[in-house]
């Protein structure tokens, strides 16, 4: 074989260097389109912050549309693209049970439904609204830290929380002998009654006719107590609340008391007639003899309800459902209306406490 | 026959019953007439029913589970006031019961 001179061997070196370069240079190339086909402009997500109410309350006509009108914002916030909303709770030092019962349901639901980080939460540290989320199980997917949501407060570690989707009362039943057992105070008779029929209610009732996914078809229940000291009263609140079409609306839905609601629109001021409606509805559904379902044997709950507060000496009942109210107590019962509707029902049971040595 | 039964509500069925219809829960009204309270009737001539020892009855419990006796499972008023009783410490309930059943008997009519 023919030895290559030095001048060959160096001409083919460099034809191969440049051969490379050429390469590594087209390869560059490739490599560049490939990443600006798939890189677009950053998309720019905006948050929204939204402060909660200095109260959150839904007992009070006033503060609860406060507070559902904050929970609309919060759901037209979220329903517009690449928003987040950050609940800001640094200006919320009090909470009540209907109102967090309210803002919790809202607040689950829309975690179930959205990405991770859409919703999130800013509390002050070791503020009760913190504590309250970590007790409740949500604090960690609002982005609140464990190191400043520690439950330690005593008015946090005396609420409960409870959902469900059936009408199982095992858990209240476990509920109120934990209170039996860790209060000095005597848990009311026929309490577990008339939890059981709240829970029944939502079962056989909230959700017929209702666009919710049977996923979400649940009723949620807070309840705190404070114990009786230095001789006053303590007190035990309960709130039940479901998403569902609201008690008016179920009543309106039954063809078999068409007759029955013309009867009533009839009683009604024809000017007023619809803003009176909702008011006469839930009266009705608690008071009057008739079933929402038409069926004489059923539609005990709600009276069974109020008969339990009027039978106690001290104690009140509010239900809240469309645009009315209905309080009662054992000094007489009334109904009024609500600007605000209210998506579901919200059932309040506010029951005095006393001492056991005052009742043996 | 002539055998008496008693029935222990929270301790042979739940300490929590709850609703009317099988599909509300575990421990609803239809399933203690049907599983425990009608088997019962029919073997014993005499049935008492023990509320005591459960935590409570909402009415759609009692209605189904006793009401239903008649508007359901065809027993008569007169034949339950015959060979049914009702045990319980809170005079209420039995009060509520058998208004339950008078009135399954008189929807009947």
């Amino acid at each position: 074989m023919k030895k290559l001179s030095l001048a060959r061997q160096m001409w083919l070196l460099r034809k191969q260097s440049i051969a490379q370069c050429r390469e590594r240079r087209l390869a560059g190339r490739a490599r560049h389109r490939a990443a600006m086909s798939t890189t677009s402009s950053p998309v720019r997500w905006r948050t929204v912050v939204i402060h909660v109410p200095p109260k959150v309350v839904a007992e009070r006509k006033e503060d609860r549309e406060v507070l559902l009108d904050r929970l609309d914002s919060i759901v037209k916030a979220l329903n517009r693209p690449r928003t987040k909303v950050k609940l800001d709770f640094s200006r919320t030092p009090r909470v009540f049970p209907g109102g967090m019962l309210l803002l919790l349901a809202y607040v689950e639901l829309l975690l179930e439904g959205l990405p991770a980080g859409r919703l999130t939460a800013k509390c002050p540290p070791n503020s009760l609204p913190a504590q309250l989320m970590r007790h409740f199980g949500i604090a960690d997917e609002l982005g609140i830290p464990p190191s400043s949501s520690r439950p330690a407060h005593d008015s946090v570690v005396g609420w409960r929380y409870l959902t469900g989707t059936n009408a199982d009362c095992t858990p209240i039943d476990a509920l109120l002998q934990s209170y039996q057992q860790a209060t000095s105070a005597a848990i009311p008779e026929g309490l577990f009654d008339v939890l059981s029929e709240a829970l029944v209610n939502v079962r056989h009732h909230a959700y017929k006719e209702s666009d919710v996914p049977s996923s979400m078809q649940r009723w949620w229940l807070f309840a705190r107590y404070d114990e009786p000291t230095n001789g006053d009263d303590g007190s035990l609140y309960i709130a039940v609340y479901d998403i569902g079409v609201g008690i008016q609306r179920s009543i309106q839905a039954k063809p078999i008391l068409r007759d029955w609601l013309d009867e009533q629109l009839e009683k009604l001021p024809p000017l007023r007639r619809r803003a009176y409606l909702h008011q006469s509805l839930l009266q009705q559904a608690i008071e009057g003899p008739r079933s929402g379902t038409g069926q004489d044997f059923r539609g005990k709950g709600l009276p069974e309800m109020m008969n339990f507060v009027k039978a106690s000496a001290s104690g009140k009942l509010s239900i809240v459902s469309g645009r009315a109210q209905y309080t009662c107590s054992a000094l007489g019962s009334s109904v009024s209306g609500c600007e605000a509707g209210l998506l579901g029902t919200l059932i309040l049971w506010n029951i005095q406490l006393k001492p056991k040595e005052l009742l043996s | 026959m002539s055998t008496s039964r008693t029935i222990s509500v929270a301790n042979e069925f739940s300490p929590a019953p709850a609703g009317r219809y099988r599909d509300d829960g575990p421990f609803p009204g239809e399933v203690f007439r049907d599983a425990i309270l009608v088997p019962a009737l029919r073997e014993a001539s005499e049935v008492t029913v023990d509320l005591d020892g459960a935590a409570g009855f909402g009415s759609s419990f009692l209605e189904e589970a006793f009401g239903g006796l008649v508007r359901v499972r065809g027993f008569s008023e007169a034949e339950l006031r015959r060979r049914l009783h009702i045990r319980s410490s809170r005079q209420s309930y039995e009060m509520r019961i058998w208004n339950y059943i008078q009135k399954a008997q008189q929807l009947l009519h």
